[in-house]
């Protein structure tokens, strides 16, 4: 041990190491298929009103960790949108209870314990009270880049009784271009930024100087990275306390003994709730993403390529009540951010669960145990190369997770309740930038307001507008202010973007917008995190839509400062999406749609960046099944255009003297008939639609990107392979041949 | 306590008549555990036709017992076979693989790209509903959404099996080799003849 002098002894003269007590506690849940082999809930049911009280102090501590760590840090993004989480650890790193926020951390952030104790820390760098350990290596245990753990173990007369970690996204971590890691460029590790491994960054509770010194050198905004780690300190130290007065209150036998008590209560919770409103069976939901590079300035030779990404999530429940997610058949891991490792695909799972299955349980590590993943080797959710890129994890992570709930929801729907049952939501595609700010700084970061995107529609109403997303479900967009005083522009608009929840008998939640025009500053990157397109990817259930791609609008140069002068009518927000009001308006260099998804070259004052949320929320059911009046009532918030009204709702009718739209149940009832009709007069039967589309499978007719999808995913013996030819009557030995092979 | 919602509530709650108060009122309170049988029937009395409904399957589908067969039913009346069998192989269905077509749903440039991107209806020919729709690359297989274990949920989870236990096997590809076996008089594709498909490439393939 370095550092602190050797703690007092107590009685026992041989001390077991963290690992020797890992090892014992995973042995006992093998060997007895219960959490640390604790086969009775002994304190609950001994003193039930004792063992609640002490479960609602450790929640309340764990929470007040969070609030407090947010007033200290004064990064926008932790401060205004949420974006960290606290949680309270077995001295093995299982979780015990943790607060809300960006909750998906926190089994990732244990396992960032449990590799520490398997490397034996504990011998060196030596694990001493008053020490701070950082992490935000993805192949030790992290989801991303910005995101930086602390680790901060708790003592209790010399030994090590648990750790409080904490979680914070941080603004800016000196990659190739600023911002979070999370830049289209960043195809290697390498170009991320700066990583902390693991890494003891605090003794005696404070920051040291040397990496004080690493961070500021390294990063282009180091004020609030090292006030996010001054918070994560202060929240840590906050639990640690804490839990040394809940001991002194309930005694440490208490103590010791109720925290995993908490966590097989929690795995039994979790095994009830699946078998309380699933349906065992089979559920599947293929995901996709997109990731296009190919020709896009600055990009490393080794990632010149566009690529389809594929996610054939498969959900088991088997009549226990345990669950295997399986992604056979995954697209390999590549020279692009998206990849996605265990840890990512863990905490994907963890924060989807927390919000569909076990929120008012006990949510803890105990309802991760009877989950199985089979993520295939060399995969991008299990990729075998050291460097990968991860920057934009939550990408796939979002994606996949978006299926899963697709997956619960029909299990809730056949159990009847129609309640819980939520579509895909949004698909996160946030923007980051960086340059010189309006104070002529450096700055980078990224606008996290897409945490208030859009919500997939649920079973008995519609989804969400404008709030939700999978990855912090109770965050907001921030306010506009508060952006504006961070960052070198001003809002000109955000609004609800029209018709873009997907259309359903629920509709998805519709997501907003946000226009802004650059100001007080001639050098600003902007760059959206690589997004959805070219593919619709949430989706809806029992024939609702889901949401389309996602885009940005750019006019470098225009004629906009002129117009205000003149006080004449600017954009402030999307309009007709044929045509929308940026280019209607104005007069200039005008990027639309896919043109503007890449990073380029910086903007100068009065350029305008319009960056859509897009897609909305996943549609529930037939949108001709919807009810007029709801459709009445989405033209008049402007969240349906009247067009979309008719085309995809079959909804009649017409602006009264007011100008207020107003349905017209019988003609609507008609035009909806009349749409039946027409489906079943251009629809075919899937036999003859098969036999054409193998024919065209066979003859070469699906070509570029996808057929490459397609052979890579074909490759070696699985699952998933062999199913695909057998659905299209193909040889066994079948594959696509693409440009590259040929 | 977990007898709540009653059956009318809940019919009122399926039907979207609740006000969010008391949406959100069900959704915080524990779970009645009586809700399957009071769900099932509410869609039994909302259906014409007299089979048992063993497991509502969608908004418009269910799985019900017919004779000693399980199939898949809307509630027109439609029947689209075995329960093990994918539903949508007997639907009806639509793609939309053109720009145009896709714009219809995703204008100007929310279009997806159909290179990468199809969007695909499946319709009830007995009554034209919208049953489901899939997003997914040209080329991809029908998507079975969920093959219940109905055996394994009656008897462990509901704790009353059926008279008759059937494993809940995938037999869709039974379907598909049939119509594969129909179309048998041409030999079956090994790799895709694409225009830019090389001998080279095919040896290297073959050795
Ligand atoms: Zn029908």
């Amino acid at each position: 041990m370095q550092g602190q002098a050797a703690p007092q002894e107590p009685k026992e003269p041989v001390r077991k190491s963290l690992k020797q007590r890992m090892a014992e506690s995973e042995a006992l849940w093998k060997e007895t298929g219960h959490y640390h082999g604790i086969r009775e809930l002994t304190l609950k049911e001994k003193d039930p009103l004792r063992y609640e009280l002490f479960h609602s102090r450790l929640l309340s501590t764990v929470i007040a960790s969070r609030e407090v760590a947010k007033q200290i840090s004064s990064s926008v993004m932790t401060r205004e949108e949420g974006e960290l989480s606290f949680a309270l650890y077995t001295p093995e790193g299982d979780s015990v209870a943790f607060s809300t926020g960006i909750m998906a951390h926190i089994g990732v952030m244990g396992n960032f314990i449990k590799w520490m104790i398997g490397n034996d820390w504990e011998d060196d760098p030596g694990i001493a009270e008053g020490d701070h350990f950082a992490n935000n290596d993805v192949l030790i245990s992290a989801v991303h880049v910005p995101d930086v753990y602390f680790a901060t173990p708790i003592f209790h007369q010399g030994s090590i009784i648990g750790w409080s970690c904490g979680v914070t996204h941080v603004l800016e971590t000196g990659g190739i271009t600023p911002g979070g890691g999370m830049s289209p460029l960043a195809v290697e590790r390498q170009l991320e930024g700066i990583h902390l491994c693991a890494e003891r960054v605090a003794r005696k509770d404070r920051l040291r100087r040397d990496y004080e010194l690493k961070i500021r050198r390294n990063t282009r905004l180091a004020s609030f990275w090292l006030l996010d780690d001054r918070g994560r300190i202060a929240g840590n130290v906050l639990i640690r306390e804490e839990v040394r007065k809940i001991i002194a209150e309930f005694g440490f036998d208490y103590y010791s003994a109720a925290i995993r008590e908490l966590i097989e209560e929690g795995r039994r919770h979790h095994l009830a709730r699946v078998r309380e409103r699933m349906i065992p069976g089979r559920y599947r939901c293929p995901c996709f993403h997109t990731s296009l590079l190919k020709g896009r300035p600055g990009v490393l030779p080794q990632a010149n390529a566009d690529k389809l990404l594929h996610f054939p999530l498969q959900v088991s429940v088997d009549p226990s009540g345990g669950m295997r997610i399986d992604l056979d058949g995954v697209s390999r891991w590549g020279f692009h951010n998206f990849n996605a490792p265990r840890g990512s695909i863990y905490g994907g799972l963890s924060i989807t669960l927390a919000q569909a299955l076990d929120y008012d349980g006990r949510a803890n590590s105990g309802c991760m145990l009877n989950i199985e993943l089979n993520l295939p080797h060399g995969s991008i959710v299990n990729p075998d190369y050291e460097f990968v890129a991860t920057g934009w994890s939550w990408g796939s992570v979002i994606a996949i997770f978006n299926g899963f709930l697709k997956c619960l929801s029909h299990g809730f729907f056949s159990r009847g309740y129609l309640e819980e049952v939520l579509t895909g939501g949004n698909v996160t595609t946030g923007v980051e930038f960086g340059g010189r700010d309006q104070y002529g700084r450096q700055t980078g970061g990224a606008n996290a307001e897409p945490a208030a995107s859009a919500g997939g529609a649920r079973g008995v109403m519609d989804g969400i507008d404008a709030a939700w997303s999978l990855w912090n479900p109770e965050g907001d967009q921030g306010n506009a202010e508060m952006w504006e005083l961070m960052y070198p522009y001003l809002y000109i608009g955000r609004r609800v973007v029209a018709d873009s929840g997907g259309a359903g008998k629920r509709r998805g939640g519709a997501c907003f917008e946000s226009l802004w025009m650059i100001h007080n500053s001639n050098f600003v990157y902007i760059y959206q995190l690589p997004g959805i397109v070219r593919i619709a990817t949430n989706y809806g259930i029992f024939g609702g839509y889901g949401g389309g791609p996602a885009y940005v609008n750019i006019a470098k140069h225009t004629d906009v400062a002129e117009r205000i002068a003149a006080r004449q009518e600017i954009p402030h927000g999307e309009g007709n999406p044929d045509r929308p009001d940026i280019k209607r308006l104005l007069k200039g260099e005008i990027l639309i749609g896919e043109d503007a998804q890449y990073i380029s070259e910086p903007l100068k004052e009065g350029a305008l960046y319009e960056k859509l949320y897009l897609p909305g929320g996943g549609g529930y059911g037939d949108p001709l099944d919807r009810d007029i009046r709801q459709v009445e009532r989405d033209i008049s918030l402007h969240f349906v255009s009247e067009e979309a009204a008719r085309k995809l709702y079959g909804a009649g009718g017409k602006a009264n003297g007011d100008g207020e739209w107003k349905a017209d149940a019988a003609r609507s009832e008609k035009l909806r008939a009349r749409m039946r009709k027409a489906r079943l007069a251009r629809a075919v039967p899937v036999k003859d639609w098969w036999q054409k589309e193998r024919k065209r499978i066979a003859s070469g007719g699906i070509k570029g990107e996808t057929a490459e999808m397609y052979a890579e995913c074909l490759t070696g013996a699985h699952d998933w392979a062999s199913e695909y030819r057998a659905f299209w009557g193909l040889s066994d030995d079948f594959t696509f041949v693409t440009a590259t092979e040929a | 306590m977990d007898k709540y919602p009653p059956k009318e509530v809940l019919k009122d709650l399926i039907e979207g008549k609740l006000d969010w108060r008391r949406v959100k009122q069900i959704m915080s309170s524990p779970k009645d555990a009586d809700r399957f049988e009071k769900y099932l029937a509410l869609m039994q009395e909302r259906v014409r036709w007299p089979e048992k409904i063993l497991l509502p399957l969608g908004e418009h589908l269910y799985i019900v017992a017919k004779g000693k067969q399980r199939i898949v039913k809307c509630d027109c009346g439609c029947e689209f076979g075995d329960w093990r069998e994918n539903w949508k192989l007997k639907a009806l269905v639509y793609v939309r693989n053109t720009r145009q077509k896709l714009a219809e749903i995703y204008p100007g440039p929310r279009s997806p790209d159909p290179a990468w991107c199809e969007i695909r209806e499946f319709y009830c020919p007995g009554c034209g509903t919208q049953l489901e729709v899939e997003n997914v690359p040209p080329g991809y297989p029908v998507t079975f959404d969920f093959l219940p274990d109905i055996d394994g949920f009656y008897a462990q989870w509901l704790g009353k099996p059926l008279s008759e236990q059937v494993s809940a096997e995938d037999k869709s590809v039974k379907v598909t080799s049939q119509w594969a076996r129909e179309l048998s008089r041409q030999p079956t594709p090994k790799v895709a003849r694409n225009a830019r498909t090389s001998s080279a490439a095919r040896a290297k393939r073959a050795g």
